[in-house]
């Protein structure tokens, strides 16, 4: 099982098909800032003051990540970041269906008007699965950093 | 599971960075931090000043309304004269007017004088109660007893019925001697007999 894990191939795979996620995802949020402000605030967990910090960064620390974990570069800190923000996501989607708000998730930007729901959920604690496999093997082959 | 915590750490910052940066250069810039839309008390002092906005209003509304007043009264003033001079003209008829039987018995309930323009005979034989009789034909000898009767005074003239016409002839010549409340029962006699209004006949008045 961690030799499957653990196949440099498989971890090119994940390495690249999540940073490709995070980059969409983050690009798509950088085009519509405000929409985006108003998914955060309507998952009404942040303060409204903090909503387009929030916004404003949040997308960019995407697509960072995402570059960087497509081409390799220091994989296990980036998933250590992606894991974390995916974390934070699943934390805030179960919290808005356990109160029962049928809001955008605004997993992908504001234009996809996909709904907050259990499909989501899941989906996030799928690429969390990836992302904490990326923390503890690295990015596998291809990489413009060496392994350490 | 060696994580470099402060490249973890830059990236965020750096990205963060990055954000903020095209954010200010952004043309769909939005403020980082908003302010916060709260529903804001209204203080005191607001209603103090309401006070005095609503005296001065209540002054425009006072004056407006003597306004009003002024231009009703005027305007009541007007339709009063209209509707006088209509009355005058109703009372100072300029020439006879033609009653139906309804009409007629209206009047007659109000006392009215009623004249029988036809012959004595047809008089002597029944008439509509409390009428006097002034033949036609024989105004001449009749005239006299006009001088009783008051100008102003309404009288209704009626002869036999509808194929007669001694009922406006009598009224014409009335109008002409200065009687100006004349009316003319056209259905005359025979209407009023087919009504079954009251009739006396000139034996069981006199």
């Amino acid at each position: 099982m961690k030799k499957i894990l653990s196949n440099k191939y498989l971890l090119l795979v994940i390495r690249i098909v999540t940073g490709f996620i995070f980059l969409y995802a983050g690009i798509e949020k950088i085009s519509d800032a405000e929409g985006f402000a108003r998914t955060i605030n309507n998952y009404k967990l942040l303060p409204f003051s903090f909503t387009n910090m929030a916004a404003l960064t949040l997308p960019w620390i995407e697509v960072t990540t995402g570059i960087l974990l497509i081409f390799g570069i220091r994989v296990k800190e980036n998933a250590f970041i992606i894991s974390a923000l995916l974390g934070i996501f699943i934390i805030a989607i179960s919290i808005s269906l356990l109160r029962g708000l049928n809001i955008d998730c605004g997993c992908f930007g504001t234009s996809s008007g996909i709904k907050i729901g259990f499909l989501k959920l899941f989906e996030n604690v799928l690429l969390l699965l990836l992302g904490i496999q990326l923390i503890y093997f690295g990015g596998g082959s291809i990489s413009l950093q060496k392994e350490t | 599971m060696k994580i470099d915590l402060k490249i973890v750490f830059s990236i965020i910052f750096i990205s963060s960075l990055l954000g903020l940066a095209y954010n200010y250069f952004s043309p769909k810039e939005i403020p980082i931090f908003p302010e916060e839309k709260t529903l804001k008390w209204a203080s005191d002092s607001l209603f103090n000043t309401t006070i005095k906005d609503s005296i001065e209003i209540k002054d425009t509304l006072n004056k407006r309304r003597e306004q009003i007043e002024e231009e009703t009264e005027v305007r009541e003033k007007t339709i009063k004269n209209e509707v006088e001079k209509e009355a005058v003209k109703k009372d100072v008829q300029t020439e006879p007017l033609s009653i139906n039987l309804k009409q007629a018995y209206s009047l007659y309930k109000k006392n009215t004088l009623f004249i029988d323009a036809r012959e004595p005979e047809d008089y002597r034989l029944a008439h509509i109660k409390n009428a006097i009789n002034l033949p036609m034909d024989h105004f001449d000898d009749y005239k006299s007893m006009l001088e009783k009767i008051d100008k102003d005074q309404p009288i209704v003239t009626y002869c036999a019925g509808t194929d007669c016409d001694l009922s406006i002839v009598l009224s014409n010549v009335l109008y002409d001697m200065g009687y100006k409340k004349l009316y003319i029962f056209f259905g005359g006699w025979n209407e009023w007999f087919n009504a079954k209004y009251p009739t006396e006949t000139s034996e069981s008045k006199e």
